[in-house]
């Protein structure tokens, strides 16, 4: 199994290099059309791989010239975070497009995730305390339109992650930090 | 397709995709020797390095994180013993399987083991922080501890390089470092030591006569009775393995049981139902949802 998502991640990282080059012709070309003054708003469905392993967040994003902001909730998809508890959090970020194609766009990217669970002790999850995962990550992606409104974004990154955890046998809180990453992929839909 | 139409069916994917591994938790009443209840504990720490772990198995955070983190109620840990005689958390037989160093831990001396660094082959770890690490590292932590967890030590000795040492000679100082530990800790009661060498348990069964023995068992029910002959607390076996009447019979002679080799939520609920007295577990948080649901 773990071959088999090493493979997947080696996909991945291919399909980032197959973008940068198709962003590489297209701006070689000098397809660079100017971004409309006004805002345009857009439903993006982001799946990330992170150092809390796999998640889904539905975000909602407003873009104005190069600058996009995007931000909503975020499910994680990895039963290691006591799934009867959740666990649910946020994703947002910004992105800066500083290259334009026709139909893709690089872009450079902050992004931020968290998530949120219950702690648990062999009798009872402590349901009024909260154990919290913290994500940053800085990325590079490429967005690609399939149509006027429809298309994929992709992006990688490396960051840093925070973690809170009560350990309620001590009854303190213990912090554990290090070394994050992020792959994304989303499907968005500009309107 | 129109927006609406392309939310719609967005939504029947998501939908499909959140559904699909679901399965409900069918739990029996356990019966073990253990009061009736299985205790959770972490493989090598939080389990078996993967995408949804990244923490490498053995590695000090892995192995904290289960017992501050988790809350399990305990820990197993795979032990060498370096060429100076200290003990060393780390399960491969190469030191490249898992770490930037090359050749045997056996081989080598604590000072240049301490050096290196685990590798991760899952890309979103690209810089690992994580060095080897000596057992006393954790045990001066969990011995502060109000109720020290269980540790379970699984000393990987059979079929490996043994520096300049006979395999006597290694299991003899093998011995002697696992006893000067339980000595300095005063462990006999929260240590817990696995192993497929009977005769190594026998000899540290004469120095530590309360001291918890698992023997690793392979073949039952040979393996199940060899283990009452000798004394010894319990076996431990691959889920793969053993079937519940194995279980049954273990618990029939007053040997206890503990499975490792579990991840998945249908492998954990197929070892529940075979009544082990503890399950080592690749997935903590699952496990103990799921016990903590039918409880």
């Amino acid at each position: 199994m773990n071959f088999m998502y090493l493979y997947a991640m080696r996909f991945f990282v291919r399909l980032i290099l197959l973008l940068f080059l198709l962003q590489t012709g297209s701006y070689l070309y000098g397809q660079t059309p100017e971004e409309p003054a006004h805002m345009k708003m857009a439903v993006v469905w982001h799946h990330s791989v992170t150092y809390t392993a796999y998640s889904s967040a539905i975000c909602f994003s407003v873009k104005h010239r190069d600058w996009q902001v995007y931000a909503g909730p975020r499910l994680l998809l990895n039963d290691m975070y006591t799934p009867a508890a959740g666990p649910w959090g946020v994703q947002l970020g910004v992105n800066y497009f500083p290259l334009r194609g026709e139909r893709t766009r690089s872009f450079i990217s902050i992004d931020y995730q968290n998530v949120f669970f219950k702690p648990y002790n062999p009798h009872a999850f402590a349901s009024e305390k909260n154990n919290s995962v913290h994500e940053f990550n800085l990325a590079y992606g490429f967005q690609r339109f399939f149509s006027h409104a429809f298309g994929v974004s992709t992006k990688i990154g490396f960051g840093r992650y925070t973690e809170r955890f009560h350990d309620l046998g001590e009854g303190v809180v213990r912090n554990y930090a290090g070394y994050s990453g992020l792959l994304n992929i989303g499907f968005f839909y500009e309107f | 397709m129109s927006f609406k139409s392309f939310f719609f069916w967005l939504n029947v994917l998501a939908a499909s995709c959140l559904f699909s591994g679901c399965q409900k938790a069918v739990v029996q009443q356990v019966t073990n020797l253990n009061g009736n209840r299985i205790e959770v504990v972490g493989h090598g720490g939080i389990g078996f390095q993967s995408l949804s772990n990244q923490l490498p198995h053995n590695s000090f955070t892995s192995i904290m994180k289960v017992i501050e983190a988790y809350q399990a109620d305990g820990v197993e840990i795979d032990i060498q013993l370096s060429s100076d005689g200290l003990l060393f958390m780390y399960a491969s037989e190469r030191l490249e399987t898992m770490t930037d160093g090359s050749g045997f831990l056996p081989d080598l001396p604590s000072e240049e083991l301490l050096q290196m660094r685990y590798r991760n082959d899952f890309l979103i770890n690209t810089f690992s922080e994580e060095f080897l690490c000596p057992l006393d590292s954790v045990l001066d932590i969990f011995s502060q501890r109000n109720n020290p967890p269980k540790v379970f030590l699984d000393i990987k000795t059979l079929g490996r390089s043994f520096g300049d040492l006979s395999y006597k000679e290694y299991n003899e100082r093998m011995t002697d470092a696992i006893s000067e530990v339980i000595d300095r800790y005063d462990a006999e009661t929260w240590i817990y030591v696995e192993s497929a060498d009977a005769e190594f348990l026998l000899e540290l069964k004469t120095r530590h006569d309360r001291l918890q023995l698992f023997f690793d068992a392979g073949t039952f029910p040979e393996d199940i009775h060899k283990a009452a002959q000798h004394g010894f607390y319990g076996i431990i076996c691959s889920n793969d393995d053993v079937e519940a009447e194995d279980v049954a019979l273990a618990h029939s002679h007053g040997v206890k049981v503990s499975i490792y080799g579990v991840k998945s939520r249908s492998g954990h609920l197929g070892t529940i139902a075979k009544n082990p007295d503890y399950i080592q577990t690749d997935n903590v948080s699952l496990l103990q949802q799921i016990l903590f649901v039918y409880n």
